[in-house]
């Protein structure tokens, strides 16, 4: 058989080498996921629930009751919205925070839920 | 929280980070004081309670100033 172009068979020699440790951390990776998976509801939940803005924090950023209406929500979302906006003076994290804890509250009151990836 | 990614809508870190700090105020981690103060200043005026602001809101900018100046400062809203 004639010997492969030298590209070809360096890069075949770097991927025989590399395949089983990517293959391996993959693996390693999955069976964690997996071990955390099990670790029970409540751990899984408590993850989730640190990262995620919950309900009560949306509630407190948008200082509305925790009975509030759509409107009121909405109104008081646009208000900080606008008072934060950067060519104010004001700060784009605390700007996204703000439209964060509003789609929170949208979700769950079931109505204008704005899905953004 | 490093499993969970981009995707996800996050709340406020507690404790708060210098980085969040940082973030909170618009500025570097590394800012002087004088920076830290003025632009604290500035987002204390614009969630002002009286401009219909949040107290929450508010009590984050605060500890976002004591966090970037040193200081360890517990949250009244826990």
């Amino acid at each position: 058989m004639a010997p492969l172009p030298s590209v070809f068979s360096a890069v075949f020699r770097v991927a025989a080498v590399a395949a089983p440790i990517v293959g391996r951390a993959l693996v390693d990776a999955y069976k964690q996921a997996m071990i955390n998976a099990q670790a029970g509801g409540a751990a899984r939940q408590a993850v989730l629930k640190s990262s995620k803005m919950s309900r009560d924090e949306a509630i407190k950023i948008l200082n509305v009751e925790k009975a509030a209406d759509i409107e009121t929500i909405k109104q008081k979302y646009k208000l900080l919205f606008e008072n934060n906006d950067p060519s104010r003076g004001g700060s784009k994290y605390l700007q996204s925070k703000i439209e964060v804890a509003h789609r929170i509250l949208s979700e769950g009151q079931g109505g204008e839920a704005k899905q953004q990836t | 929280m490093a499993g969970i990614g981009g995707g996800v809508d996050k709340g406020f870190e507690d404790p708060m980070s210098r980085t969040e700090a940082a973030k909170i105020l618009g500025i570097s981690a590394s800012a002087d004081k004088d920076t830290v103060a003025k632009v604290h200043r500035k987002l204390m005026i614009l969630n002002h309670p009286d401009r219909g602001g949040s107290p929450y809101l508010a009590s984050k900018v605060n500890e976002a100033k004591d966090v970037l100046s040193g200081k360890m400062r517990s949250n009244p809203f826990r």
